[in-house]
């Protein structure tokens, strides 16, 4: 595997006022730049009254069955939480059951970047305001955070673009322009400030279109069988035509290098279909993608490289399926499910706007007993003309959502998240800027490692 | 040194340790019992054993709790050892699983203990480095706080909370998602 290249580390110790002269911060990971590393920071007095080593409170944590109650006993006392906190690595290696339950606070923002005739922007980052509270830091850094601010040797530029975010990782695709026919992947993790640049593919022929996604330790349960050595393991699969046939490769950490090139068998994925579609949801433990693709879900086997097609449901407006009004996830059973707007009908006077939910049951999307309606208009504004899906964090709970509101000469441009446990929209960020305005939007949900890790004591509440 | 044959292993096996706690009291164990710690192997492969192995950190009703986990797991290896020639392989199967059926209603029955015992025997287990009983007691303590509220575990385990109002507030908010 190539080193992972670590961004440049600012010194720690740096006063704020000579930060501007250093250049973009947060090349340590979003995690690192807002709270110290809990594994170096001054330790506190914690005694919890056991005879007990922290080696062998950690042999105990490791063993605990559900991330809940891992959770909980970071909650107990001070030195558990430091415990947990500090080697949530280590903790995470344990194959444990899927949550079964949504955990908003994975949940920070989304990443979004417009792609305009003239000059690409930079793709930039927009928290919620949960995430903001919790980091402090996100939003006070000299610059907004963003794709480049993440690593300081210019390995991204206006054309590198984001292709999956899953589970605290972010695929980017690092290709400059057309003629860059050579696939360039890199794989991210913004909270560790880490990224792999992987070998590149393709070389004369290019892969034109191609859909992919990205594995992590997260996503095995305990049926897996071949659990990764590592709590950071990934690994990024990916779906391009050949002549005849759907090929497939994947690159995975611990081998460090593209497998050889595989022929799928069963359904095909057209080449046109490929380009649509965004990043594939996980399932079954690791053994299950699904890629929406047109209208149809295309099923893979990562054991077999077997496809099938799955139905989609029609989307609340009309007869018509529309790919732009349907987000694809896991529930939290680890059901496919699927998120739409309702009907839109924002011409009649008493037009309500709903989110709906629909869960798969058994190959089929037709049981209403699966199918749920949030209400949001109460929430949004009330000159609002039109809505648009934007990002479903399947493992947060969270959907965000884009709306545009006022009349011709005053336009806003609105960034809302739903919490579809609690019902409770949030408004984000607003612009006011001309044309359609969010590009292509990514949500970022964090890992286990990183949530665990962010549970230390906020800075200044040590005793040194 | 269950993989028994030649005569020197036999006698071997036949051989005993003394073991002496830290409130010295002497317990007299065989080799293959004793070797299911490793820190003793190591000082058995040293050869010095001889006038006892002094054990400062475990106490006598901890050790004799430990000796009784020692001489059952290393009966049950060397039972499925000598079994596996001299039976045909269903019978063997039959005869492995009665043995890891009765092996498990042993270690259910031998957790069975206070708070202060199973922290004691997990001391012991590290200190005596018996992989098994360390797993089998850190197990029992991870699997107990499933489904309990902080609340509960510092009370199973009389465990200080040190954390301030303010901090408890906030770890519960982070956390709220584990809680319902």
């Amino acid at each position: 595997m190539p080193p992972a290249r670590r961004p440049r580390a600012s010194s720690r110790a740096a006063p704020s006022s000579s930060a501007a002269a250093e250049g973009p911060r947060g090349g340590r990971g979003w995690l690192s730049a807002l709270r110290r590393d809990p594994a170096k920071r001054p330790r506190r007095a914690d005694d919890d009254g056991t005879p007990l080593t922290d080696e062998l409170l950690l042999t105990i944590f490791a063993g605990v069955p559900d991330l809940a109650d891992l959770v909980r006993c970071a909650a107990t006392c001070r030195r558990w939480r430091r415990l947990v906190s500090a080697d949530a690595a280590f903790l995470c290696r344990t194959p444990r059951r899927p949550p079964r339950r949504f955990i908003a606070p994975l949940a920070l923002g989304f990443f979004h970047r417009r792609d305009d005739a003239e000059a690409a922007t930079a793709t930039r980052f927009v928290a919620t305001a949960f995430a903001t509270h919790r980091f402090p830091g996100l939003l006070q850094q000299l610059q907004p955070p963003s794709l480049s601010t993440l690593v300081d040797d210019g390995l991204f530029d206006g054309s590198s673009h984001i292709v999956a975010s899953r589970n605290g990782l972010l695929v980017v695709d690092l290709r400059r322009g057309k003629h860059d026919r050579a696939l360039k992947l890199c794989v991210c993790n913004p909270m560790a400030g880490v990224v792999h640049v992987l070998p590149p593919l393709g070389g004369k022929d290019g892969l034109g279109h191609y859909a992919c996604t990205v594995l992590t330790a997260d996503d095995r349960d305990e049926e897996s069988v071949d659990p990764p050595r590592s709590s950071s393991y990934f690994r990024v699969v990916i779906l391009y035509s050949r002549r005849g046939f759907t090929a497939f490769r994947s690159y995975s950490s611990d081998d460090g290098r593209w497998s050889e090139e595989g022929k799928v068998t069963g359904a095909r994925l057209g080449k046109k279909q490929m380009g649509l579609t965004d990043s594939g949801v996980v399932g079954h433990g690791g053994r299950l993608v699904y890629w929406l693709a047109k209208n149809v879900v295309f099923v893979l086997s990562l054991k077999t490289l077997q496809s099938t097609l799955r139905s989609m449901p029609w989307s609340g407006n009309g007869r018509n399926f529309d790919m732009a009004n349907t987000l694809l996830g896991l529930s939290p059973e680890g059901r496919l499910c699927a998120i739409q707007f309702g009907r839109l009908s924002p011409r009649t006077a008493n037009w309500s706007i709903s989110i709906r939910i629909i869960t798969c049951t058994d190959h089929s999307w037709l049981d209403a007993a699966t199918e749920e309606l949030i209400q949001v208009k109460q929430s949004l504004p009330a000159d609002v003309t039109s809505v648009r899906l934007q990002w479903f964090c399947e493992k947060s709970g969270v959907v965000f959502f884009s709306a545009v509101a006022g009349g011709h000469d005053q336009r806003r441009y609105e960034m809302y998240a739903l919490n579809l446990k609690t019902k409770v929209v949030e408004k984000l960020v607003a612009h006011d800027r001309d044309g359609d305005s969010w590009g292509q939007v990514h949500g970022y949900e964090m890992d286990q490692v990183a949530y665990l890790a962010s549970l230390a004591e906020p800075e200044g509440t040590e005793d040194i | 040194m269950a993989s028994a044959g030649s005569g020197d292993e036999k006698a071997a096996a036949a051989a005993m340790i003394t073991l002496i706690s830290s409130d010295n009291e002497k317990f007299e164990v065989t080799e293959a019992t004793a070797t299911l710690s490793q820190t003793i192997r190591h000082m058995i492969e040293d050869g010095c054993t001889d006038g006892g192995v002094p054990l400062p950190n475990v106490t006598s009703k901890i050790l004799a709790r430990v000796i009784e986990y020692c001489k059952k797991h290393a009966t049950a290896a060397a039972g499925e050892e000598g079994s596996s020639s001299s039976f045909s392989d269903a019978a063997f199967l039959e005869v492995d699983r009665a043995f890891l059926e009765e092996l498990e209603e042993f270690d259910d029955a031998f957790l069975e203990v206070d708070r202060a015992t199973l922290f004691d025997l997990i001391l012991a287990a590290n200190y005596l480095d018996i992989k098994g009983l360390l797993n089998l007691t850190c197990q029992k303590v991870a699997d107990s706080v499933k489904g309990k509220t902080p609340e509960q575990i510092r009370e199973m385990y009389n465990i200080v909370n040190d954390l301030t109002p303010e901090e408890e507030a906030e770890i519960r908010r982070e956390t709220q998602w584990a809680f319902e």
